[in-house]
């Protein structure tokens, strides 16, 4: 009896600090943009009742579909091809090279600086006028771009790219971390069976890194989710709505409109697409996990 | 092969380091130069750049503060983290999945959406322009639980059991086995915290109210007003400001190592 | 390791408990320093500084804590202050704003602890964004204007002469024939510009003949501005004026300006210091913006508002000191701003720099109506404000017509208080 509540209660005491702090500042929010989104609040004064008004409103608004969309394309874009990168960043710098800590430092680097600093860097980087990669593209022939202000696309590629460019560092660390929890002895032993290189990776490394690539791929597509400052920086959501992503109508709807009712209910629409994707991954990692 | 590794080793140099070198040519220009064309400053460099922006704002203080605040947001994190992923892996109960889930939906909250009830519950329990009020509600405990599950996990079971038998109590397993055994997940995290907490601007501007208090991402923001952006200065506090972060990730680098080597050695595979 | 492990931790420990003992919050005590919340430039600062201190020695036994702002998180900042319970005593706040928080109800009715006959000496337009009928929340405190910056070298190459005074004014023709003849003669890449924005804009619907409201009602599409709002648009696909500085993303017209590739920029007094410091290969002065019907130019700048707490009556004494004739003159000479009194308006004032183009300044701001400020200052307008810039921006691309941009301001102005 006394082993079983141990078993019970104990998990409980270990979780209670951190469910405390997580309930009153994360999941009360949650709590409170779910409820909020069924009301009109324009902050000061009371709330109204709204029933599915705001929702109504939504679906009607041509910048929530816009929106919707750039953010599901930056996401899917951009968590793959960091995935990629970090993998093959971390593999690489597992080897015994001389100043590996160095070089893990050099992709590391971008992580540690503020999103917004990288964001204006890149943006005088590619000002279309006076940037240095048109000057760059401009000397071995190519004409200059004009890269921020006139196609959606080629703005929004820039922002991925850059996101990317300074996200997979993270990536990589986690993915380094994962590959010291693989002895060497269990690689050695799969070359020793005559796996190639390549075998070896596919069929042995790759699995026993399920469990952190499934932390990785949904810690990547929560946070691709939540993309604002570069979008913010880089081109305001312009030209027009054209290069907007959730949180950034969230942020105009409660801060410039006031209209924080609407701002929730965008917020629950980006809570139900992250919960349903992050679940979707857990179901297709996570049974390779086991055995 | 190895031409290939050499290959991709100057490539990963050249398009990392690039808008680095940017970065401090913008630093060391003065605002004239930073009309020219051309990647570095034609004529004279300007490393004063550095120490007058340094002296704009009280960098020093903001300094002091931003390291007392990441750190104990780091410690908090990796302590709090490591208890929850222990308790979410190794234990069996009831409502555990659901738990787990609770966790990582907490991390879907755009910060945005929570900044307004976090004001209003750190006025409600007197955290305003506090220092745990600046830490508390931004750590990233549903990140941290959720690493130390996936690395937790894979500490043996045998391990645990056995030391069940010898009698030692649950929390003295956490203490004196597991803990230890996260020697580089713990790391990682707390240096993600850290980085985090580093450069967190928001809540820092929403929470505090005395510039005492204040962390170098307020400081930041002398640089970029309403009308124009002190670009060179910008850069060279930002610079400056990478530095701490930095050099902890090279420290961090030797003690994964030996984490490592600690972790094989405590027969973590065989 | 189980060492370095428990000094680890207990280190942490420490650390966690000493800010956490450093740090539980005072509640507010009536004898509490007055909060005020400034935002602006580091010469700002230092001026908003001064006049604290000066304040504080008049008034011995009453404290100011000034605390310092991004101008972008602005909205963010107070509206968080207001909902913790904790909001300013007084703060800076940008024209276009002060509506939007009286309507919220945060803003006190100063008139019971401030003498009104001393009104008078204020810009009756820039009062209008203080009032809500009848009640006042605030002062007026500095003015922004517009005016065409112009590449001096690039005129005489192109034997070119700009005007000097506002009576001298450039008619709308003139102004496009002299952008084009700078471009075919002195070569440079673009004749003008304006910076992203719908403040220097609208300017050009105002002197068409044009207007934003009528009877209270968004009538932004009428006649005059839809011709004006097409010129404007059609300089700028004609190759005048940069398409590219109208994106979010693209080089602004003051960064080409500034690069020698734009002849003339329309922009404002707040560029006159970083023009100074960042222009060195050409010489450059001010001109009057161009008239069409009728001249005009916009205006706005920055209020000081009291908010409801329990200081009003400190608070209002703090505002009315800022704004007094000899703080108002010492801070805007200091930061380079327009004053709002009309007693120092008529003055020639000791600006640190380009005092010439300063009283430029002054004398354009003249030509605004009340009545435009009426119509700015509507919480609706409030609302409008990145709707305004990504409707002209949408018509300067060329993605709409400038008709469809202003209709779409109708109903985006309609639909704006709606939560």
């Amino acid at each position: 009896m006394r082993a079983r509540t141990r078993e019970r209660v104990t998990p409980l005491l270990f979780l209670l600090p951190s469910l405390v702090l997580l309930g009153l500042f994360a999941l009360w929010p949650l709590v409170h943009a779910v409820v909020m989104s069924f009301q009109h609040w324009r902050i000061l004064g009371d709330a109204e009742p709204a029933g599915f008004d705001n929702y109504r409103t939504l679906l009607a608004s041509d910048h929530f579909w816009v929106a919707l969309r750039n953010t599901l394309v930056f996401a899917f874009v951009t968590v793959p091809l960091g995935l990629v990168l970090a993998l093959g960043s971390a593999l690489l710098l597992n080897q015994p090279l001389r100043a590996r800590g160095l070089m893990r430092g050099i992709v590391f680097y971008p992580v540690t600086v503020s999103m917004v600093v990288i964001a204006l860097l890149w943006r005088w980087m590619f000002s279309e006028n006076y940037g240095i990669v048109n000057s760059l593209l401009g000397s071995i022939g190519i004409e200059q771009q004009a890269w921020l202000s006139e196609s959606p696309a080629k703005a929004f590629a820039v922002i991925m790219a850059l996101s990317v460019w300074k996200g997979f560092g993270y990536g990589m660390v986690i993915y380094l971390a994962g590959l010291q929890t693989i002895p060497d002895a269990v690689r050695e032993a799969a070359r020793l069976d005559g796996a190639s290189r390549w075998q070896t990776f596919r069929h042995v490394t790759l699995p026993l890194l399920n469990p952190t690539t499934l932390f990785v791929a949904v810690i990547a597509f929560i946070g691709s989710f939540q993309v604002f400052d570069q979008v913010y920086v880089m081109t305001q959501g312009g030209p027009g709505h054209s290069t907007s992503v959730l949180v950034h109508l969230i942020y105009e709807l409660a801060y410039v409109r006031f209209q924080m009712g609407l701002a929730c209910a965008v917020a629950c629409v980006l809570l139900a697409i992250t919960l349903i994707l992050t679940g979707i991954q857990f179901a297709l990692i996570r049974p390779r996990t086991e055995g | 092969m190895r031409l290939l590794i050499r290959i991709a080793l100057v490539l990963i140099c050249v398009v990392m380091l690039f808008p680095f070198v940017f970065m401090l040519a913008t630093a060391l220009k003065s605002e004239a130069q930073l009309a020219q064309p051309g990647l570095l400053p034609e004529g004279a460099w300007h490393p004063e750049n550095f120490g007058t922006a340094w002296n704009r704002a009280p960098f020093t203080h903001y300094l002091i503060n931003s390291i007392i605040v990441a750190i104990g947001a780091g410690a908090l994190s990796v302590l709090l983290g490591a208890m929850g992923g222990f308790a979410l892996s190794k234990y069996r109960f009831t409502g555990r999945g659901l738990l787990l889930i609770v966790v990582l939906s907490t991390l879907m909250v755009p910060p945005q959406v929570k900044m307004i009830p976090n004001f209003l519950i750190c006025a409600q329990i007197g955290l305003l322009d506090t220092r745990l009020g600046l830490v508390l509600p931004m750590l990233p405990l549903g990140f941290g639980i959720f690493l130390m599950r996936q690395f937790i996990r894979a500490i043996p079971d045998d391990l645990l059991a056995a030391s069940r038998i010898d009698g030692a109590g649950e929390l003295r397993i956490f203490l004196r086995i597991v803990l230890p055994l996260c020697g580089p997940a713990a790391a990682t995290l707390g240096i993600f915290t850290f980085m985090a907490s580093w450069n967190e601007f928001l809540w820092p501007l929403i929470i505090l109210d005395t510039p005492e208090k204040y962390t170098i991402p307020l400081g930041l923001m002398r640089f970029s007003q309403q009308f124009s952006v002190e670009q060179n200065l910008l850069m060279a506090v930002s610079f400056l400001s990478m530095l701490p972060t930095m050099i902890l990730f090279l420290i961090f680098q030797r003690a994964f190592v030996q984490g490592m080597a600690g972790v094989s050695l405590h027969g973590g595979g065989g | 390791m189980r060492v370095v492990w428990t000094i680890g931790s207990l280190t942490a420990f420490a650390l966690v408990a000493s800010a956490l003992l450093g740090c539980l919050a005072p509640r507010d005590d009536p004898n509490r320093p007055l909060r005020l919340v400034w935002f602006g430039s580091a010469d700002e600062e230092t001026a908003i500084r001064s006049c604290v201190a000066s304040f504080e020695e008049v008034h011995p036994g009453v404290a100011v804590e000034v605390q310092m702002v991004e101008w972008g998180r602005f909205n963010e900042k107070i509206m968080t202050m207001l909902l913790g319970r904790r909001p300013p005593d007084v703060s800076r706040m940008s024209v276009q704003w002060c509506p939007r928080y009286e309507s919220l109800g945060a803003l006190a009715d100063i008139r019971p602890h401030f003498d009104t006959e001393s009104l008078e000496d204020f810009d009756p337009a820039r009062l209008v964004s203080c009032r809500a009928g009848e009640k006042l929340f605030g002062f007026p405190h500095t003015s922004i204007g517009l005016l065409v910056f112009i590449n001096r070298d690039l005129f005489r190459a192109a034997g070119l002469s700009a005007p000097s005074s506002v009576s001298e004014a450039w008619a709308w023709e003139e102004f496009a024939s002299d952008a084009r003849t700078l471009q075919r003669v002195a070569g440079v890449q673009y004749g003008w510009g304006v910076f992203r924005g719908w403040f220097p804009v609208v300017p050009f619907l105002y002197q068409h003949g044009g207007w934003l409201l009528r009877d209270g009602e968004p009538d932004f599409a009428n006649a005059a501005n839809v011709e004006a709002l097409t010129w404007f648009v059609k300089q700028h696909t004609d190759g005048i004026a940069p398409t590219s500085s109208w994106a979010a993303g693209g080089d602004p017209a003051e960064t080409l300006f500034i690069r020698g590739d734009c002849g003339m920029v329309i922009t404002g007094n707040w560029r006159v210091v970083s023009f100074g410091r960042q222009i060195t290969d050409f010489e450059w002065g001010v001109a009057p913006l161009p008239r069409d019907v009728r001249r005009a130019t916009n205006s706005g700048g920055e209020n000081l508002v009291v908010f409801n707490t329990d200081r009003v009556e400190g608070a209002t004494q703090l505002a009315a000191f800022l704004t007094a004739p000899e703080q108002m003159e010492h801070y805007c000479t200091q930061s380079m701003f327009l004053p709002t009194r009309r007693s120092l308006l008529s003055r020639e004032l000791p600006y640190q720099q380009r005092p010439e183009a300063m009283a430029l300044f002054a004398q354009q701001s003249l030509d605004f109506e009340p009545a435009w400020a009426q119509e700015q200052s509507t919480p609706q307008f409030a609302a409008l404000d990145s709707a305004l810039v990504r409707q002209f921006e949408l018509a300067t691309l060329g993605h709409q017509t400038p008709r469809e941009s202003l209709e779409a301001l109708n109903h985006e102005y309609r639909q704006a208080l709606i939560p």
